[in-house]
């Protein structure tokens, strides 16, 4: 009992002894929360869910509000742009009549040899529009909530883009809601790391592995090309669809520089990405086909 | 102090700091200007109405950016914006508190929020710039913001949270 006594005396001052415990407290919550989690607990569904509900009240007018001036202020460039799109679209009617040619042609030689129904539509990769209902405020925690949660069928590492291009992947999902992590959080050292598989639309053998961001320079950075890869300056980098994850062909970035990367053995690309991430109002989420079994849970570098 | 509207405004200030100020920040200032309207008020709650108030207003709303915005992991807000807040009403309370004073101490605090936030995220090795980058890219600019948004809401902040019956005594703003 002595021991006991002196041992309370040390923590005599109440305060400090419940500050102690409010530290070991919050180390082990922020150590629990930062692995993969495929499910929340009632209290954190509750409380996100209904926050969201009343944030998208207020973010999808303010975005009305912004744009409306931002479409005073471009007033000035839409006859230029229109010009270009029309140029686009022309181009646009060109290509779907090769495209639906060759998607025939494609069917008719999938029938011929005897494509299993499992892969045919190991391509068929969903895109389910969302609307962002509330940007976060911390600088190193950038998340932003989307609409869509577990009750339609989102799964925390789905990759969202927009017409850009890849914007991040689904970080947490709540019942109605989920939170994306922009890809310029990637960081190869967090315990949780993240990798994108990627190559390039000029030559398709090129291969590397995207698991990190630069947030000095303000690129992503793509490691383990070969010495030999024919990938250049100025290439527009797209997701491999190797692990299955990912659908081929997602654009990331154009290549801003290749260098010999830290051990030499390999080259490191530096690249910017395509997407905006700031000010964004709807996203799409790419859902993969579901195949009757869990496709490989990651795209882990080979 | 009116406890009812004090919290219904720190919850719009919530939604304010989350959905419509975003848009509000230029194109070239994003990811750097982070805005922290909630945690101003729990410390203005903890110089003008007491730590416990503090506490309260800065846990509950820790709490809700943590979970809402889940990203990396959860608890950081809840911990710094709860203790930081806390912390200002202990040596501060019952004070009176100046608006410079004010100023400065929010400043301070702000500092403080964002440093240690960086801190834990090191420690867990979610970021790996170093403190320097970070300080220059967000801090400091932030630093600036929550500022001048203290400015801006210093004497409703103080018309609102101080008691009813000190207030005769000093009427220098």
């Amino acid at each position: 009992m002595g021991r006991v006594s002196e041992l309370f005396r040390i923590f005599r001052n109440r305060k400090l002894f419940v500050l102690l415990i409010v530290l070991i407290v919050f180390a082990a919550i922020m150590g629990f929360s930062l692995g993969q989690r495929d499910n929340l607990t009632w209290p954190e569904n509750f409380v996100g869910d209904s926050v969201s509900f009343v944030q998208q009240w207020f973010y999808k007018p303010a975005g009305y509000l912004a744009g409306l001036f931002e479409d005073i202020r471009t007033m000035r460039d839409i006859y230029r742009e229109n010009e270009e799109l029309r140029n686009t679209v022309a181009r646009y009617a060109r290509d779907r009549v090769m495209y639906n040619r060759i998607e025939l042609e494609n069917e008719r030689l999938k029938e011929a040899l005897a494509f299993k129904e499992r892969q045919k539509r190991m391509f068929d990769y969903e895109y389910v529009i969302a609307h962002v209902v509330a940007v976060s405020t911390d600088p190193l925690n950038p998340t932003f909530k989307i609409n869509l949660g577990s009750t339609d069928g989102i799964r925390p590492d789905m990759a969202v883009v927009t017409t850009d291009g890849l914007v991040g992947l689904v970080s947490r999902v709540f019942p109605l809601y989920s939170t994306v992590m922009p890809i310029t959080q990637l960081n190869g050292e967090s315990s949780g790391a993240r990798a994108i598989s990627a190559t390039v639309m000029e030559h398709k053998e090129s291969f590397g592995v995207i698991e990190d961001y630069d947030a000095q320079r303000g690129m992503l950075v793509m490691n383990r090309i070969a010495e030999s890869d024919p990938l250049s300056v100025g290439d527009v980098v797209i997701t491999s669809g190797l692990g299955g994850v990912y659908p081929y062909g997602l654009v990331i970035g154009t290549v801003e520089t290749r260098q010999v990367g830290d051990f030499g053995l390999t080259h490191t690309a530096y690249i910017k990405p395509a997407a905006q991430f700031d000010k964004l109002a709807e996203v799409f989420v790419v859902v993969p086909p579901d195949l009757g079994e869990a496709p490989a849970s990651e795209e882990e570098a080979p | 102090m009116n406890t009812k509207r004090v919290i219904a405004l720190t919850v719009l200030l919530f939604m304010l700091e989350t959905t419509i100020v975003p848009w509000l920040i230029p194109e070239s200032m994003h990811g750097r200007l982070a805005p922290h309207f909630v945690f101003v008020a729990a410390l203005y709650a903890g110089m003008y109405a007491g730590r416990h108030p503090a506490l309260f207003i800065g846990l509950i709303f820790g709490m809700m950016q943590d979970i809402v915005f889940y990203g990396h992991m959860l608890g950081v807000h809840t911990l710094l914006m709860g203790s930081i807040a806390y912390l200002t009403g202990l040596l501060l309370e019952g004070k009176r508190v100046p608006m410079l004073a004010a100023l400065f101490v929010i400043a301070l605090c702000c500092f403080l929020y964002d440093s240690a936030a960086y801190g834990i995220y090191r420690v867990f090795r979610v970021t790996h710039e170093p403190y320097e980058f970070v300080l220059m890219q967000s801090i400091a600019p932030s630093l600036f913001l929550q500022t001048g948004f203290a400015l801006a809401a210093y004497v409703p902040a103080r018309r609102l949270l101080e008691p009813k019956a000190k207030k005769d005594g000093d009427e220098e703003e």
